[in-house]
């Protein structure tokens, strides 16, 4: 039985914000530990302070109490150890496909292996033959996926996903989300996806945690054992998809009649 | 393809329509003998006199004299500007120290400062080159100020995220997301420059085309002032043309399309 190793600790974690006079509680008393490989998946309705989470993990905004552990060391600023992918794929529109995902590099990294990094990254998110694009010339997919490529480029030991697929369209978000799960089996990196969609959290995830909304708390937290890729109309897959969404629905408003959903 | 000819042809037609009946109903008005050839010179007329101009050489010779001026000052402003723009947008002390003194001096119009120049520096080329770079300096600086402060923090975040150091934010990120509004300000500020040489040679100067525009309104030749005001403003034209060009080249990332 292999050893398995936490990676991220949240310990005790809570935001406030200060807005006017007053203060918001947006995230309340969260604690995780995520394993080393690991796919979660953080869902909850909109502002619930999923994406706040994220923040606070990449230490873009600090946590109001508790705090945050990567590999054992306190969060304090952004590192290359966590790499981030945002909802715009967050493209600089002056540089190609290829100058983008460059841009991804911060260690430091001799002219040759840049290129063969560049150009192993470039094929890894399927994007061969557009180099040389600029990111107005791409759709949206593509554009996303330039941005994960840029975010892989650094080889982070963590990925963090803020709705990466909210922007697209249907079928383009499916076609993603496999894509997603062919790099998460091929790099192995322990990934956190925060999400609305539930059935995105259910087809990629080995664990999924459930938010309420404001103050978020942790409602649940559901282990997802079903065999990948998974099929996304089969019993258990919709059995966990309508446990999720009860949660969700009763939370977000007491009054909806849930049952007319399901 | 071919509607898309017709198109062009339609678009050149069309921005060529104004100008072309104001010279039909101009050449009409003088001929009819409605307003007085001392006052405004038949459309005829100011092109042979134009053409007397550009055969003799002296037009090109007061128009070099001109654009060299321009060039001149211009360099130095637009180097200024975004120098201490940059500066400016950059550090939060620089912008504190400079900001005053920029919102007292920048409302003073170019002709206000004519005179002050010409104390200080005479009536040389110093002062005409002053009075440019003064004139082409305000609009590139207030441009890169705009430019650099409205990077989009999204791609600042990203670049923070991937721990970039501060050099690398300035000019990888800043300067190229400003850029655009940089060189909106260098047309701005050219089209100033040419604007300020020739007031300043109506004012005080022995050379260039606003003094033959100046001179020729002296010795009663309307023709001579309407074929040089003529010029200022093809010139003008072509210089916005150019850079536009040169624009849409070099940061053609920028456009839609």
């Amino acid at each position: 039985m292999e050893q398995k190793q936490i990676q991220l600790t949240i310990q005790n974690v809570s935001k406030k914000f200060r807005i006017d006079k007053g203060t918001i509680s947006v995230l309340e008393n969260i604690s995780l530990e995520i394993e080393k490989g690991e796919f979660i998946s953080i869902v909850g309705t909109s502002g619930c302070g999923k994406s706040t989470l994220l923040k606070m993990i990449i230490g873009l905004d600090p946590p109001t109490e508790g705090q945050i552990r990567i590999d054992g060391r306190e969060v304090v600023k952004p590192t290359i150890d966590c790499g981030m992918v945002f909802q715009e794929a967050r493209l600089f529109p002056w540089l190609t496909v290829r100058e983008n995902i460059e841009f991804g590099i911060t260690r430091p990294v001799s002219g040759g292996e840049k290129d063969q990094l560049v150009q192993k990254h470039i094929e890894l998110v399927g994007l061969k033959g557009f180099e040389k694009a600029l990111p107005k010339q791409l759709s949206g997919g593509m554009q996303q996926r330039v941005s994960i490529a840029r975010a892989l480029v650094n080889h982070p030991d963590i990925l963090l996903l803020d709705e990466p697929f909210g922007a697209l369209d249907a079928l383009t978000r499916i076609n993603m989300q496999n894509e997603v799960l062919k790099l998460w089996e091929h790099e192995k990196k322990t990934m956190v996806l925060v999400t609305h969609d539930i059935d995105e959290a259910v087809f990629l995830s080995d664990r999924i945690i459930v938010l309420s909304s404001r103050p978020g708390q942790i409602m649940d937290r559901i282990e997802v054992t079903l065999p990948r890729p998974r099929e996304r109309s089969s019993d258990e897959f919709l059995k966990i998809r309508s446990k999720i969404f009860k949660y969700l629905m009763t939370n977000a408003d007491e009054s909806v009649n849930i049952d007319q959903y399901l | 393809m071919n509607t898309k000819n017709m198109k062009k042809i339609t678009d050149i037609l069309l921005s060529v329509a104004a100008p072309v009946a104001i010279v039909i109903l101009w050449a009409f008005a003088v001929g009819s003998g409605l307003v007085r050839t001392a006052i405004l010179p038949a459309p005829k007329t100011i092109a042979s006199t134009l053409w007397s101009l550009l055969e003799s050489g002296k037009l090109w010779r007061d128009m070099s004299i001109s654009i060299l001026r321009v060039l001149r000052g211009f360099a130095c402003g637009a180097l200024g500007g975004t120098l201490i723009g940059s500066c400016m947008a950059f550090s939060k002390t620089v912008n504190r120290i400079l900001g005053t003194m920029v919102s007292i001096l920048r409302p003073i119009p170019m002709l206000a400062w004519i005179p002050i120049l010409i104390l200080w520096l005479g009536i040389g080329e110093n002062s005409k080159t002053a009075v440019i770079f003064i004139g082409s300096f305000w609009p590139v600086l207030l441009n890169t100020i705009h430019g650099i402060q409205s990077t989009d923090p999204k791609l600042l975040e990203v670049a923070r995220i991937l721990e970039k150091k501060r050099s690398v934010l300035i000019w990888k990120v800043y300067l190229p997301s400003a850029l655009p509004s940089i060189f909106t300000g260098l047309r701005l500020g050219i089209s100033s420059a040419w604007t300020c040489v020739v007031g300043a040679e109506m004012i005080a100067a022995t050379s260039g085309i606003g003094y033959m525009i100046h001179y020729a309104r002296e010795l009663a030749q309307p023709a001579r002032v309407y074929a040089g005001v003529f010029c200022i403003g093809f010139v003008g034209i072509l210089i916005d043309k150019g850079l536009l060009a040169l624009q849409k080249r070099l940061l053609s990332w920028s456009y839609t399309e």
